[in-house]
């Protein structure tokens, strides 16, 4: 299945000047601001000095309270939320060279503008490419999407073809899952399924969503060479 | 506040080599459980699991409240965890931190959010009334694999807990004593059980029921929540190494054919308990009918 | 029936202990010395942090007030002056409570109140923390002049007030907590009573002539006695075969 690739079109890099590294990302009406600040001194008060020898990776995320269609507060200790922000953490934990950094954080920063489904895929992203545009090393892009099934309950068609980054009206309806490749054409790097399904259909759902991974990371890969070459250009000239 | 003390480098080496050769610490196979025990206590809706070491006590109790305004026809059900020093010094008393925040969400996710529990049926009067049931998760001891014991603990529970009886009369609700009528039990639609999967050598080798010390020396772990029937309430990897994902395909075979065996268990244990209560059922029951109180509701029977 | 005590249930906790009565079953884990963070550091003394968990739910400011009560007993007992700077936490989980059907709230505090203070004590023995001494806390009702001690729901239920005082070994009075209305001659023989029980539970059977005894006749085994010296004489088996 072929993915909307203009969707992706308004995926930019260094929007932010005072981070040290930011993006923007649209996933159709899902719309993040990620900053990247680090990898720094932990700012830990109270003397006790951080003796880990890797960066830890704290990731915020805040969603807007007019992100969504109700005009809803969201705390910062909401449960859903910072399960979000250690998903996004741990996933860059193995990608990310953290041992480089001891005794550092890194601090990821998630601002939710607008969301329409396929949101912990367009946050782990949009990090992906604030990230990279902070100049911290890694192994590889995160990527993600979501693939839902069409399957009914009733009807026993198996057949039937997952969809593909799914908007916020289908994730209502259809059971989906949020996958997350790096290192790998088929490696899983964050599973996430929230909804109930039959077993049968998960594997369609997984390497279609693989398939999708794939297609996200020639898309974030060229908008970062892109990138790379205007400031390229601009340090020429 | 202490932490848990970390393996030293020698033990984690040796678990990590020992594990290459399919070989655990315990001389357990790698998809082997721990000996688990089942009791249910005298109260309807104690559920007490042990899985090795580790011991986790789920209560299941129920008061009449109002409704949520937002959702008029459905009963309120929360699940309570919180994790206290009993079950280990490293947990910190009224501070939330990330394995407290997993375990909570996780068993939302797999009981809750997958529709386990009928909460209509725990409506009384539609906005007006309805029974606020509340699960309360009591870890004791902590020795790995807290999850699926919780989970476990809490199905089990809720499939031993009786809700008192009641009868609407238009807008009035008389909710019997358990003494005058039997409570009668709450509708579940399916048992929902957590499966939690510990990989090493980048997903090379996957471990079931790990113990505190494999879960300190894993890479990443893989939850899997399923009924027997197959349907899948839940998939969580949170990061960590990429795995292959035919191996996360494989830990869905193997979580089927491990709960198929907890709910076979469960089944079994309510059973004995059942047969065990009526062993003195009978006898309550025929000395009941001078002790009934004349002042409850139920004056229909005489 | 005398309360039911198990050292040692728990495998983590440094010392526990699980107190059953007909009332209330009541697990307690000791956690201690610890490290203490520097809000709680005493200089000269170690701070004691109780919790306690209610059966269901979360605790409330009921759980505080006992926690609070609870506290204040156990620092009469710890020798706080040997682990200067550090922390003793006792954790009490509710893990059984009787039914409920119409009992006052007041009332089943301070008859949970005996169990937690019994249990946590149970615990910090089991924890090998320094203390001052051994102490029982007694659990009486009063109605109509009658006492009943160790009461059941039933006794609980239509008393006119109850009493749970904790007595040490030397027969000093270290907690005293009632509720409902009484007197004070009321107050003295239910707590005259309870101090009986009390040396009961902790007297010795092989001394003779007991003079702790004062004439007052524990009507109990030395449940709290047997208890504990079956733990040490547990601990010290290995000595007996080497």
């Amino acid at each position: 299945m072929p993915l909307d690739s203009s969707s992706y079109s308004l995926a930019q890099f260094s929007t932010q000047a005072a981070a040290d590294g930011s993006s923007y990302l649209e996933m159709g009406q899902t719309k993040i601001i990620c900053t990247v600040n680090g990898p720094q001194e932990s700012k830990r008060g109270g003397g006790s000095r951080d003796q880990s020898n890797a960066a830890r990776i704290e990731t915020d995320i805040s969603i807007a309270g007019f992100s969504g269609v109700d005009r809803k507060r969201h705390g910062r200790g909401d449960k859903r939320t910072q399960e979000m922000q250690h998903t996004v953490s741990s996933a860059f934990s193995s990608t990310l060279f953290t041992h480089l950094f001891p005794h550092s954080t890194i601090a990821i920063a998630i601002h939710v503008l607008s969301q329409d489904g396929s949101l912990l895929a367009a946050c782990l992203n949009a990090a992906t490419l604030a990230l990279v545009d902070a100049g911290v090393p890694m192994s590889d892009y995160v990527v993600a999407c979501t693939t839902g099934s069409t399957a009914s309950y009733a009807s026993n068609d198996e057949e039937a073809d997952p969809l593909l980054d799914l908007n916020g009206l289908e994730e209502q309806e259809l059971p989906f899952l949020t996958v997350g490749t790096s290192g790998g054409e088929d490696k899983v790097n964050v599973l996430i399924m929230e909804t109930r399904v039959q077993m049968g259909r998960l594997e369609a759902m997984i390497s279609v969503g693989l398939d999708g991974c794939k297609q996200i990371r020639g898309i974030l890969d060229d908008i970062v060479r892109e990138h790379g070459k205007k400031a390229l250009n601009s340090r020429v000239n | 506040m202490p932490s848990e003390p970390a393996p030293s480098t020698n033990e984690r080496e040796f678990i990590l080599a020992a594990l290459r050769e399919n070989t655990r610490l315990d001389g357990r196979a790698l998809d082997a459980y721990r000996p688990i025990s089942l009791t249910f206590g005298n109260d309807y809706g104690t559920a007490d699991v042990r899985l090795g070491k580790t011991r986790v006590l789920a209560k299941i109790s129920c008061e009449v409240a109002t409704p949520y305004p937002d959702r008029k026809f459905d009963g309120i059900f929360t699940i309570t965890t919180e994790l206290s020093p009993l079950a280990s010094p490293a947990f910190e008393v009224g501070r939330q931190d990330t394995p407290e925040l997993l375990l909570s969400r996780l068993l939302e996710k797999t009981i809750r959010r997958s529709g386990a529990l009928d909460t209509e049926s725990l409506c009384l009067v539609a906005g007006q009334k309805c029974f606020h049931l509340r699960a309360t998760l009591h870890v004791l001891d902590a020795d790995g694999n807290l999850v699926d014991a919780s989970c476990l603990a809490l199905i089990a529970a809720l499939l031993h807990f009786r809700r008192p009886d009641i009868e609407v009369h238009g807008e009035d609700v008389t909710v019997f004593d358990p003494r005058e009528r039997e409570p009668v039990c709450l509708t579940i639609q399916h048992r929902p059980f957590c499966v939690s999967f510990s990989y090493y050598h980048a997903g090379e080798v996957m471990v079931q029921d790990a113990t505190l010390l494999e879960e300190q020396c894993r890479e990443g772990e893989v939850v899997v929540s399923m009924n027997r029937f197959g349907e899948v309430a839940q998939v969580a990897k949170y990061g960590g190494p990429p795995v292959d994902g035919l191996s996360v395909l494989g830990c869905m075979s193997a979580a089927l054919e491990r709960v198929k065996g907890f709910d076979k268990m469960v089944t079994e244990k309510l059973k004995e308990d059942e047969k065990r209560r009526d062993a003195g059922g009978l006898m309550a029951e025929l000395s009941a009918e001078n002790e009934r109180p004349v002042e409850g509701g139920d004056r229909v029977m005489l | 029936m005398p309360p039911t005590l198990t050292l040692h249930p728990l495998h983590r906790a440094d010392g526990s202990a699980t107190h059953t009565t007909p009332l209330f079953t009541i697990l307690a884990a000791a956690n201690g010395p610890l490290e203490v963070s520097r809000r709680d550091e005493l200089p000269e003394e170690a701070a004691i942090e109780v919790n306690v968990r209610p059966c269901s739910g979360v605790g409330g400011p009921r759980e505080r007030w006992m926690e609070g009560v609870i506290t204040s007993l156990l620092k009469s007992l710890v020798l706080v002056n040997m682990y200067p700077r550090t922390l003793v936490q006792v954790t009490l989980q509710v893990t059984k409570e009787p039914g409920m059907g119409g009992l006052k709230r007041a009332v089943k505090d301070v008859a949970l109140l005996a169990g937690l203070g019994n249990a946590a004590f149970a615990a910090l023995v089991d924890a090998g923390v320094a203390l001052g001494g051994t102490m029982v806390v007694g659990l009486g009702v009063a109605r109509e002049g009658e006492v009943v001690v160790e009461p059941g729901e039933k006794e609980l239920l239509g008393c006119g007030s109850v009493h749970a005082v904790a007595w040490g070994m030397r027969g000093e009075m270290l907690m005293a907590e009632s509720a409902g209305r009484f007197g004070v001659e009321e107050w003295e023989g239910v707590a005259g009573r309870l101090r009986g029980d009390a040396m009961g539970a902790i007297k010795n059977d092989e001394e003779d002539g007991d003079d702790v005894m004062d004439g007052e006749v524990g009507q109990k085994e030395p449940w709290l006695r047997q208890a504990l010296g079956e733990s040490v004489r547990d601990a010290g088996a290995w000595r007996e075969t080497g």
